[in-house]
């Protein structure tokens, strides 16, 4: 691409030196750009239209740093691997945050550096991403497959990057799935050199595969050399808290939030863990940092103060809770599911307090909202419980019923389920519901599976498909009709609208939990159907 | 002295250095415009620059030692082309030394891509092309190749080379270098080597002869 033609943005909340980098780079060629003087500017800037060069400062004030929002854009996919960001900086320091964070920019400066210095450097990134563009209209169409491939070639005919397509291409295919392909790209690159990333990618694909003790072992040697590689911390907390060790997950984390407090993603994590592991004091201050924190943020959510509040209403401190709603409310500015979340909690907070009245206001006002709002099956089992505790038993039971079906395999969730029984002070009755709801799942499991074996396929996937659409959440039954539709597609022949469906039930299921056991031998049905017709979606 | 104090003086030490960086970076500034408004005097004021320089680098030295003797250095290694960093010193290294010396490049034998820490080699050969600077006679080349497994960086000039007394002792602060000085820059490439670790765990070292073909001294970052 000419440099004439390219658009940039530069991010620094210095003025001399925004004009002075507008300067080098006008000199270079680059003669379109624009300013952002914070993150939070340069976000807006972004989703607004489309750069090819962010030159970004490390130090942007108080509220958040360069690498923060690099990871922003980065995990909300607001920049792809065809943009160039390059970050600047005045301090040597910045050396510790990009080798301890898991996405480094394309490459960084250390001032005082020339313009003949930025100039090589641009030209150097230039370079590698004229090496990689054959791939970008490929990511860009979703051809996974076709991109991994793709990064055979191109490492063949630019060994310089080798390294960097094989970890483009390991990401591919574990994001495909193909998790045991991933760990030998991984492994490969491992055996050449122990780079903690790669050791990391290494821990991810076992995770994929279910060997969440190799992946423990592998991570732990990780943060022993590498203390300061949070990427590797959170992976490790999340696979302690698959193991049942949430105590240490816990540890784990607390020692990445003292190396890092301003990574909103860890403190929820942070906060959750200890919530469950009933540490409400340190569940307390993820929560509140993430509300502090979040209010300068662009990716806030309603939720941060519902599990605020959640948190607070758990040590009796129902006032606090009550005032944090309200901030909540005002800070969306009374959008309706911030006035839904809040009012769920508000009802729950007046209920502790005896008083019943205001509860039962705060509830007409949720009831109202509820149907027309996005609700979490966390949110739903807190309006159960303040229907339960303002008297609608009927209604209690019937969401409650709700989220048990959706989440039938989910043993955390039950567990909360049966504990919010118990404090209601119904423990026989939660059992009951808790029996009877998972067992509607499993016999319409049991039912579809026995149509698919008296080989009516179609009853199968008629019956499946419907009872994915009304539980979405469940898994279990979301793959097992992913499973009737490709056994029916290989049999019959190829249907674009169920391969369709098939591939969103298949990416639904990734994207909240990727490690599902069933996931890979679905992905590899799909994957061989696919080959089998010579056929993509 | 309490151990507060103990404690405090390498903060105080290491913001010290900061800011004197700082003021330096400056300085920088002020010659570049200088030498703009004065190109008679564009020798002397590129020798300035050259020592600025020097001292700048020398204050990042003494920082990254002193984290590494608290254990706190840690090197970034990714996959880099070794040809790309040596363009880079090539390039420094012609700007420093103007028309006086002939700087040239060696790299065919060079793999496509090794393992190290850009930065801190960058800054291990900087401090070598400074001391060929002041000792070669006409040229200088740089070169990165092949040595059995590892890789090596190279700068040779020819100058008068290393005297022995140099080339017998072990590479340690305080231990002098050629010109009289403190032998700082060599003891921290030696440092940024040994950081340099192999899945086998044989490390990187810095090895000095005169037995390179320009016949003066031979600086070889070597990183398995």
């Amino acid at each position: 691409m000419e440099l004439a033609k390219m658009e940039a943005l530069i991010v620094d909340d210095h003025p001399g030196m925004r004009t002075a980098m507008r300067l080098t780079l006008s000199n270079l060629g680059v003669t379109h750009s624009q300013f952002a003087q914070s993150a939070n500017e340069a976000i807006r800037r972004i989703k607004g239209q489309h750069y090819d060069i962010i030159v970004c400062d490390y130090n942007l004030g108080p509220e958040q740093d360069g690498q923060q929002l690099l990871e922003l854009l980065r995990h909300n996919n607001l920049i792809d691997l065809s943009m160039i960001f390059i970050m600047v900086t005045a301090e040597r320091a910045y050396e510790k945050v990009v080798s301890a964070a898991e996405l480094g920019p394309d490459d960084y400066l250390i001032k005082p550096f020339t313009a003949e210095v930025f100039r090589v450097r641009l030209e150097r990134v230039l370079q590698k991403k004229s090496a990689m563009a054959p791939l970008f209209p490929v990511l860009q169409a979703g051809d996974a497959a076709k991109a991994s491939e793709l990064c055979n070639v191109l490492a063949a005919s630019h060994p310089a990057y080798m390294i960097d397509f094989l970890r483009i291409k390991a990401e591919l295919l574990m994001g495909m799935g193909q998790a045991e392909a991933a760990q030998q790209v991984f492994e490969g690159i491992v055996s050449e050199r122990a780079v903690p990333w790669a050791k990391l990618g290494l821990a991810r694909t076992l995770r994929l595969q279910q060997k969440d003790v190799e992946a423990e072992s592998i991570l732990e040697g990780v943060i022993s050399e590498s203390p300061e590689y949070l990427a590797a911390f959170d992976t490790l907390a999340s696979v302690k808290d698959k193991l049942g060790k949430a105590g240490e997950a816990q540890e784990v984390l607390s020692k990445a939030v003292a190396i890092s407090p301003n990574t909103l993603a860890r403190q929820r994590m942070m906060g959750d863990v200890a919530m469950r592991n009933g540490d409400i004091t340190a569940a307390e201050a993820a929560y509140t940092t993430i509300v502090e924190k979040g209010r300068t943020s662009f990716f806030r959510d309603p939720n941060d103060y519902v599990n605020l509040s959640r948190a607070l209403l758990e040590c009796g401190k129902n006032e606090d809770a009550i005032n944090r709603l309200r901030e909540g409310r005002q800070s969306f500015s009374n959008a309706p599911e911030a006035v839904f979340a809040a009012s769920v909690m508000e009802s729950q907070a007046y209920s502790q307090m005896g008083k019943a009245a205001a509860a039962k206001e705060a509830l007409g006002r949720a009831m109202a909202l509820k149907d027309s709002v996005p609700m979490t099956d966390e949110l739903k089992l807190d309006l159960a419980t303040a229907c339960y505790r303002s008297g609608d038993e009927a209604m209690g039971a019937r969401l409650m019923d709700q989220v048990v079906r959706n989440r039938h395999e989910d043993a955390r969730l039950l567990q909360r389920v049966r504990k919010i029984y118990t404090d209601l002070g119904r423990e026989l009755e939660g059992e009951q519901l808790v029996q009877s709801s998972t067992q509607a799942v499993v016999n319409l499991n049991n039912q579809g599976v026995l149509l698919a074996k008296q080989g009516n396929l179609a009853g199968a996937v008629e019956l499946l498909t419907e009872a994915a659409a009304q539980l979405p959440n469940n898994q279990q039954i979301v793959l097992n009709a992913a499973h009737a539709v490709l056994t029916l597609v290989n049999r019959e022949g190829w249907n674009q609208d169920l391969m369709l469906k098939a591939k969103r039930y298949l990416e639904e299921v990734r994207g909240s939990n990727a490690t599902h056991p069933k996931l890979v031998q679905l992905q590899t049905l799909f994957n061989d159907v696919q080959n089998k017709y010579g056929s993509r979606v | 002295m309490s151990g507060q104090d103990e404690a405090l003086l390498p903060a105080m030490l290491a913001a010290s250095l900061h800011e004197v960086k700082n003021m330096l970076g400056e300085l920088t500034l002020s010659l570049d415009a200088l030498q703009q408004q004065c190109p008679q005097q564009a020798a002397q004021i590129e020798e300035m620059r050259f020592v600025t320089r020097q001292v700048s680098d020398r204050m990042v030295q003494v920082l990254l030692l002193y984290k590494n003797d608290a254990g706190v250095l840690r090197p970034n290694i990714e996959a880099i082309p070794p040809a790309d960093l040596l363009e880079e010193m090539l390039m420094e290294a012609r700007s420093l030394a103007g028309d006086r010396l002939v700087v040239s490049l060696e790299g065919e034998q060079a793999p496509p891509y090794a393992y190290f820490d850009r930065y801190l080699c960058e800054m291990a050969l900087m401090n070598a092309i400074h001391n060929a600077l002041r000792f070669a006679h006409s040229r200088i080349v740089i070169g990165v190749g092949r040595l059995g497994n590892a890789l090596c960086f190279s700068v040779e000039d020819d100058g008068p080379g290393y005297v022995p007394a140099v080339l017998q002792r072990a590479i340690e602060p305080g231990g002098h270098s050629r010109d009289g000085g403190t032998g700082l820059g060599l003891y921290f490439a030696d440092r940024v080597a040994r950081l340099h670790c192999n899945n086998a765990g044989e490390c990187g070292r810095v090895q000095l002869d005169n037995a390179g073909v320009l016949g003066g001294a031979r600086f070889q970052l070597i990183l398995p």
